[in-house]
């Protein structure tokens, strides 16, 4: 039976809707009387045989709650018809209000529900843009190619060499300001120039030999991250135990075929130079997008859901938390204001949401669609590339549903592709330095 | 006996009860043991505003129950059938 329900929807705002919907009397005593139905199989009332209660006496027994079961049951089911029918995209828990229940009456009642803003894409194929690629110079390949030789690098043991930069010094060392010892370690290793020590304790280093021991005092800077060292001045004592020269392989054919299998020399640089222009490339998609994004959203003026923002902001702020918890911050033990830092986020939540309202529109507008095999091609792309088995992988990602962000992604992008051949497009080369000195 | 409810206990509310209601307008009481057919129409009559046509009792016998060994046995009481007028009715019992 298909009950015609009254439904009056009307705008709050553009992104707030309130609903008022209204159950004819007939459907919520249909649904009252089934429920009763439902009720008199289940249960035994003193002086009746299992289902043989009448109506009356069960609505002694049970009135209140059968009713208010109905009720909420039926006033989501009617909730979910309506933003199906009228096609409502809520982002919130609706909020319902003004529920009135009464014999023979219908039953009516209130939502009010945030949605996504309906919003239609102004045309954006005029719109110009620049495609900005930084050209790759010869001087871009070499620094590659010797940060590539660096990589490859070998360590050799050296009993008799003294430190240099960029060796790999093994060394016990111990701590003290005024005569109190405070730091103490054995066995720590350093690449002397790496920076992982202060520098001017890295610096001490070089000229020393193993079994060299040597006092090296160090007055710690006053911006210094740990609170108890900050500005003081301490007296190490330096046991060097090991010394592992760095040596670097000639750049020549040879290299280039330990490297990668490559022929000679030539042809791992023209790999390089393929690899930075293809990076390059992508940049300059990114910015690309990130520019059209920009444009769509100054264009497309939309009021964007309260809640969505909130969310936003909730997610970067939980996600700043994280990163500050890497580092072995607490934020709950430091003294930040949450409320402002969470203010702080606001603009730029409003404006990834807006994007992605917006991304949302054009992949509709677009009618892009992923298929699996698509999305198992970017997970064998993914596998190779960390070297793990296929299968093994997707099911590890079907498990904990980064598939779905997979394929999301993959949509987007397909959508961003889409898009981009419809605009105007000028790609101009430029030169690293051009680009710094914009 | 002066007291009504002493005479009149409880409404008797089965399956079997509600169809003679249903069928013939008559009500099931449980009554005190010891009252008679005349007591129980005017208290009936008093307490519900109703016309009684006829009151027909029966004693029932207490059933006997078991606990392991021990045997007990629920007290006797009375029943009475009450006739009401046609078109009378108890709107105590009405939603039951």
């Amino acid at each position: 039976m298909e009950v015609i329900l009254k439904v009056d929807v009307s705008d709050i705002k553009s992104c707030v809707k309130k609903l008022k919907i209204e159950i004819p009397a007939e459907m919520l005593d249909k649904e009252i009387d089934e429920a009763y139905k439902r009720l008199n199989r289940s249960v035994k009332i003193h002086g009746f045989r299992k289902g043989k209660a009448p109506r009356k006496v069960l609505e002694h027994h049970y009135g209140k709650s059968v009713e208010s079961d109905v009720l909420q049951k039926i006033v989501p089911d009617t909730y979910n018809r309506v933003i199906k029918e009228y096609n409502i995209q809520p982002v919130n828990q609706p909020y319902f209000e003004d529920v009135k229940i009464e014999h023979g009456e219908p039953l009516s009642f209130n939502v009010t529900v945030e949605t996504l803003p309906d919003i239609t894409l102004k045309d954006f194929s005029t719109l110009e843009f620049t495609r900005t690629i930084v050209k790759v110079t010869d001087e871009d390949v070499e620094k590659e190619l010797k940060r590539i030789q660096e990589m490859q690098a070998e360590f050799e043991s050296s009993d008799s060499l003294p430190v240099e930069n960029f060796d790999h010094v093994i060394f016990d060392f111990e701590g003290f300001s005024n005569n109190v010892s405070i730091k103490k370690g054995m066995n720590t290793p350093v690449f002397v120039g790496s920076h992982t020590f202060l520098p001017e304790f890295e610096k001490e280093l070089i000229g020393l030999k193993k079994g060299d021991i040597k006092e090296i005092k160090i007055i710690y800077p006053s911006d210094y991250s740990d609170k108890e060292l900050k500005g003081r001045e301490v007296n190490f004592k330096v046991l060097i135990k090991e010394i592992k020269k760095r040596r670097l392989k000639p750049i020549d054919d040879n290299f280039a075929k330990e490297v990668g299998g490559y022929q000679n020399l030539v042809e791992l640089r023209k790999r390089i130079r393929e690899d930075l222009e293809k990076k390059e490339g992508l940049n300059a998609d990114s910015q690309l997008r990130s520019e059209l994004i920009d444009k769509l959203i100054a264009i497309n003026r939309f009021e964007v859901p309260p809640v969505l923002i909130e969310k936003e902001i909730d997610s970067m702020a939980q996600r700043a938390y994280q990163q500050l918890a890497s580092q072995g911050i607490d934020v709950n033990k430091t003294d930040v204001n949450i409320q402002e830092i969470r203010e702080r986020f606001r603009e730029s939540a409003e404006k990834s949401v807006r994007g992605e309202i917006i991304i949302d529109k054009i992949v509709e507008k677009e009618s892009v669609t992923v298929s699996d095999a698509e999305v198992d091609d970017e997970i064998k792309r993914y596998a190779l590339s960390i070297k793990e088995n296929f299968h093994v992988l997707k099911r590890k990602m079907e498990n904990n549903s980064s598939i779905k962000i997979l394929k999301n992604r993959i949509l987007i992008d397909k959508a961003f592709d889409a898009i981009i051949k419809q605009l105007k497009i000028s790609d101009i080369s430029i030169d690293k330095e051009s680009e710094a000195g914009k | 006996m002066k007291d009504l409810f002493a005479i009149i206990k409880k409404p008797i509310i089965t399956e079997r009860s509600t169809y003679l209601k249903d069928r013939d307008n008559k009500i099931v009481f449980e009554v005190n043991k010891n009252a008679n057919k005349r007591d129980i129409k005017k208290a009936i009559e008093r307490i519900f505003k109703v016309s009684v046509i006829s009151v027909n009792t029966i004693n029932m016998k207490g059933k006997v129950k078991r606990f392991g060994k021990v045997f007990g046995k629920r007290p006797d009481w009375k029943k009475a059938i009450v006739t009401l007028k046609d078109g009378d009715k108890i709107e105590l019992l009405e939603g039951i």
